[in-house]
């Protein structure tokens, strides 16, 4: 199980993280995806089954499993690339709803500052579409109010 | 105001991450200007991205001709993002029209190859070299330009409308795009220099009034760069 996956079934409460360990390095091929739903609610299951024909009804979470690979401190600038190109094809695809879970089930704590701002400056343009993205951009802002670092300067165009 | 850069006795730096903008007089002739955004990629080389004319989205070295200056408005923390982004245009090579109205034009991804696209509104709507670069950092959510300040129709803006269209019309680029444009209401002229005015300036977004005579100085310092000075 990826260091994501294991996030994941942290975010569903089947398992004890053990935040004070380290991530395991995640392999560079994973490959999951976030299965599609239009409800409100983060899905039960995360489909862990070889990716299959490119679809536009699932958003590849490739992207946040490198994210949380790389951990908070750290950051690739392919990483961020593909944030922008993860998201922006989804919300092409007019998938604001399963932006909006993705927002907010991430572990903002666990990711680097660049990513935190990378995926909210990507999904900024349809701010009034994804559901809840303003809680999603305070909750950000908390987590980098805690780094000590001035979430204001950081997210300005933002709030 | 920040006095631009002149290479190559100051060269943008070639290590580390850096985002600025790149100017310099393409027509002697007309003083035409273009304006390239200029970065670190994450191999440490320094490259220019510009929108050189219809459908050339144009990535290529640094071109120490330009005149450079870092960006006003941009903390060390966001130059991965804006980098992560130019990296994603450039990749993608979108197909951009040049034309004089972008009112509606956004980026988008083409689902099957995972690209970014350009999506004009309607026929004859594009961008310029100058609104090119507008149009990028607003994509980040980086407003510029205040672009309801610009003022419409001053002297010398259709003059220089007739000029591309001319140069459009000698570069054959298709007719039907010319004529579109022609048809076309044009938007605000937001110029080269006013552009980067903007750019160099902090607290982004920047009105006309806070571009307007830092541009002047701009073009100064770009023309004096001309050979016949």
């Amino acid at each position: 199980m990826s260091a994501a996956q294991d996030w994941m079934s942290v975010r569903l409460g089947r398992q004890d993280p053990g935040f004070g360990g380290s991530w395991r390095p995640l392999l560079s091929n994973s490959n999951f995806t976030y299965p599609s739903h239009r409800g409100g609610s983060i899905p039960e299951t995360v489909d862990a089954s070889p990716p299959g024909p490119a679809s536009v009804t699932s958003l590849s979470m490739q992207w946040l499993a490198n994210a949380i690979a790389a951990g908070p401190e750290t950051y690739k600038i392919e990483h961020l690339t593909e944030i922008v190109a993860a998201l922006d094809d989804q919300l092409h695809a007019g998938h604001f709803d399963l932006i909006g879970d993705v927002l907010r089930a991430m572990p903002v704590d666990l990711l680097s500052v660049h990513t935190l701002v990378m995926v909210l400056r990507t999904t900024g343009t349809a701010r009034h579409l994804i559901p809840r993205w303003q809680s999603s951009v305070a909750a950000v802002a908390t987590s980098l109010d805690k780094r000590n670092l001035d979430s204001r300067r950081l997210l300005r165009g933002l709030i | 105001m920040p006095h631009l850069e002149i290479a190559p006795q100051h060269s943008p730096p070639a290590t580390g991450e850096f985002v600025g903008v790149g100017i310099r007089t393409t027509d002697v002739g007309s003083g035409q200007k273009h304006v390239v955004l200029v970065y670190n990629r994450p191999d440490e080389s320094t490259w220019q991205l510009g929108l050189d004319w219809h459908y050339r989205l144009h990535d290529e070295q640094w071109d120490p001709r330009n005149l450079w200056q870092t960006a006003g408005d941009l903390d060390p923390t966001d130059l991965p993002t804006v980098t992560a982004y130019l990296e994603y245009v450039r990749r993608s090579k979108p197909r951009i029209p040049y034309a004089f109205r972008a009112l509606g034009c956004r980026f988008s991804v083409n689902a099957t190859s995972g690209l970014l696209e350009f999506d004009a509104k309607e026929v004859g709507a594009g961008l310029t070299c100058a609104t090119f670069i507008v149009f990028v950092f607003r994509a980040l959510q980086f407003p510029l330009i205040n672009a309801e300040s610009w003022p419409a129709e001053r002297e010398g803006d259709a003059e220089w409308r007739e000029k591309i269209i001319d140069w459009m019309r000698k570069s054959k680029v298709p007719q039907a795009h010319i004529d579109a444009v022609v048809l076309q209401t044009p938007e605000a002229r937001a110029r080269p220099e006013e552009v980067v005015a903007a750019f160099i300036q902090p607290q982004w977004p920047k009105s006309f009034a806070e571009c307007n005579d830092v541009a002047l100085e701009i073009a100064t310092e770009v023309d004096a760069q001309l050979p016949m000075h």
